[in-house]
């Protein structure tokens, strides 16, 4: 490719047309631990990436590039890459804000203590170990604002502390500790996903040992003052 | 001998700076012929300035020989002042001119916008070279070098246009050059490269080492490439 590159100047240079198939990938990455899983309200966000699979022969796109997504002609997003693989066209990813996420609870059962100690650096000293499983019940709807339908995966994650029991509607897929559930939502519309799930909660307490407690007795001292 | 040879290709960094490849043919005098560079910016690498000999005719390769190179950059103090001076005579000319009529005001604008732009990495470096030769002839000479100027790079910008599906798709990708530098390539080769040249400054404890604030900004980079410890491979060129 031949030009003339002139000095304090910028110059624009055709490089190549092709067709691509678009694919746009939204997810929600769901996650608790042993205290958020108990949050009256969660507000999640729906991250939005763009995969176009070009034509013909894959091309060197530098990271961060800019991308521009025009629809009947007019400009609609601006963005920029953030990966190519052959010939993938990877964007950055967007919070997108058109889809609402609203993550209540909805009940907690409390389950019943179960003391353990264990041993503090203390000799005269234990630790209480106080473990219950609660089951909690937490609705996620999420609203699609845009107009038109959307595909949407929603990923939730169990952790250590909280666990996946079951769930309305079932995942599509359960890879441990990933359950996906793959969502269609009409424009302006809602779905909703009931997730029931376990959580340990956990509680130590630092006691000195029974044996180890003193009764206080009363000082005779003030008596013998009285007596005088 | 002053020798202006022509920029055949420029290969582009998307993170600034380049590689210059300038072609000449020479007529050469028996014995020592010296010849001087023109237009080679100080932001030109010294260490990887080379020269290559292209011989007309194969007989002439023991004929021929390339005796040395000679490169040297600006002292940076003395262009400084020279800059500064440049800036304050560009104020000058804006501040008392009498009368600015359309044909005036844009040379005016032009030798001003030209030197407030002016910077270490548009001064003249030295790049000079001796050929030495048993017979009067011909040789075709290469010349190669790196600039570490960060003015001077390339990004591309891609338009992606949705059809009425939302499921396919048309790209139209557009290679923009950004030249900030003073100098203009006419008519050249490019090549386009995924490269970043280094910036950061290291912390070093040789006695050699120059601090990083000494260094003219666009050669920096160059300064602290040989103090590199990760790799860092030019990705591909695309043509």
């Amino acid at each position: 490719m031949k030009a003339n590159i002139p000095t304090r100047n910028k110059i624009k240079l055709n490089w190549f047309k092709s067709k691509a198939n678009l694919d746009i990938e939204r997810n929600i990455n769901v996650q608790y631990d042993a205290t958020s899983v108990s949050y009256n309200k969660h507000n999640w966000e729906v991250s939005v990436k763009y995969v176009l699979v070009k034509q013909g022969d894959p091309k060197e796109i530098p990271v961060n590039s800019p991308m521009t997504l025009y629809k009947g002609g007019l400009p609609f997003l601006f963005l920029s890459t953030a990966g190519i693989i052959g010939n993938k066209i990877i964007s950055e990813e967007l919070i997108d804000d058109d889809i609402k996420i609203d993550d209540d609870i909805v009940q907690v059962i409390e389950g019943e203590e179960k003391v353990t100690y264990e041993d503090a650096s203390d000799p005269k000293q234990h630790i209480e170990v106080r473990t219950r499983f609660d089951k909690i019940s937490r609705r996620i709807t999420i609203e699609n604002k845009l107009d038109n339908e959307i595909d949407l995966v929603l990923d939730f994650k169990q952790t250590k502390d909280v666990t996946f029991v079951k769930s309305t509607p079932e995942p599509s897929t359960i890879e441990e500790p990933d359950y996906k559930f793959e969502i269609k939502i009409p424009s302006e519309e809602k779905s909703r996903i009931t997730l029931e799930l376990q959580a340990k909660i956990v509680k130590r307490v630092t006691k000195i040992k029974p044996e180890f407690i003193r009764i206080e007795k009363v000082k005779p001292d003030f008596i013998k003052k009285e007596g005088q | 001998m002053l020798i202006d040879p022509k920029v055949t290709k420029l290969s582009i960094f998307n993170g600034g700076g380049g590689i210059v490849e300038r072609e000449i043919k020479l007529s050469l005098n028996q014995g020592t012929n010296e010849f001087e560079i023109a237009a080679i910016p100080a932001s030109f690498d010294p260490n990887s300035a080379d020269i290559k000999l292209e011989y007309v005719s194969p007989g002439d390769k023991d004929l021929i020989t390339l005796q040395q190179t000679i490169v040297s950059l600006p002292d940076v103090n003395t262009s400084q002042q020279i800059i500064d001076r440049e800036k304050s005579a560009a104020t000058n000319i804006i501040t008392y001119s009498i009368d600015f009529t359309r044909e005036l005001r844009e040379k005016v604008s032009e030798i001003c916008e030209a030197s407030s732009y002016r910077t270490y990495a548009d001064m003249k470096g030295t790049f000079n070279f001796i050929i030495n030769s048993k017979i009067n002839g011909e040789v075709i000479v290469k010349i190669l070098y790196f600039i570490a100027d960060l003015r001077i790079k390339w990004e591309t910008t891609l338009q992606v246009n949705i059809n009425d599906d939302g499921k396919s798709a048309e790209i139209e990708a557009y290679l923009v050059v950004d030249n900030q530098t003073g100098f203009s390539y006419e008519d050249v080769e490019l090549g386009f490269a995924i490269f970043e040249l280094p910036r950061d400054t290291f912390e070093t404890t040789g006695a050699d080492f120059v601090p990083a604030a000494n260094i003219p900004v666009e050669q920096q980079a160059f300064a602290e490439l040989s103090k590199q410890k990760r790799t860092q491979r030019m990705r591909n060129i695309m043509l």
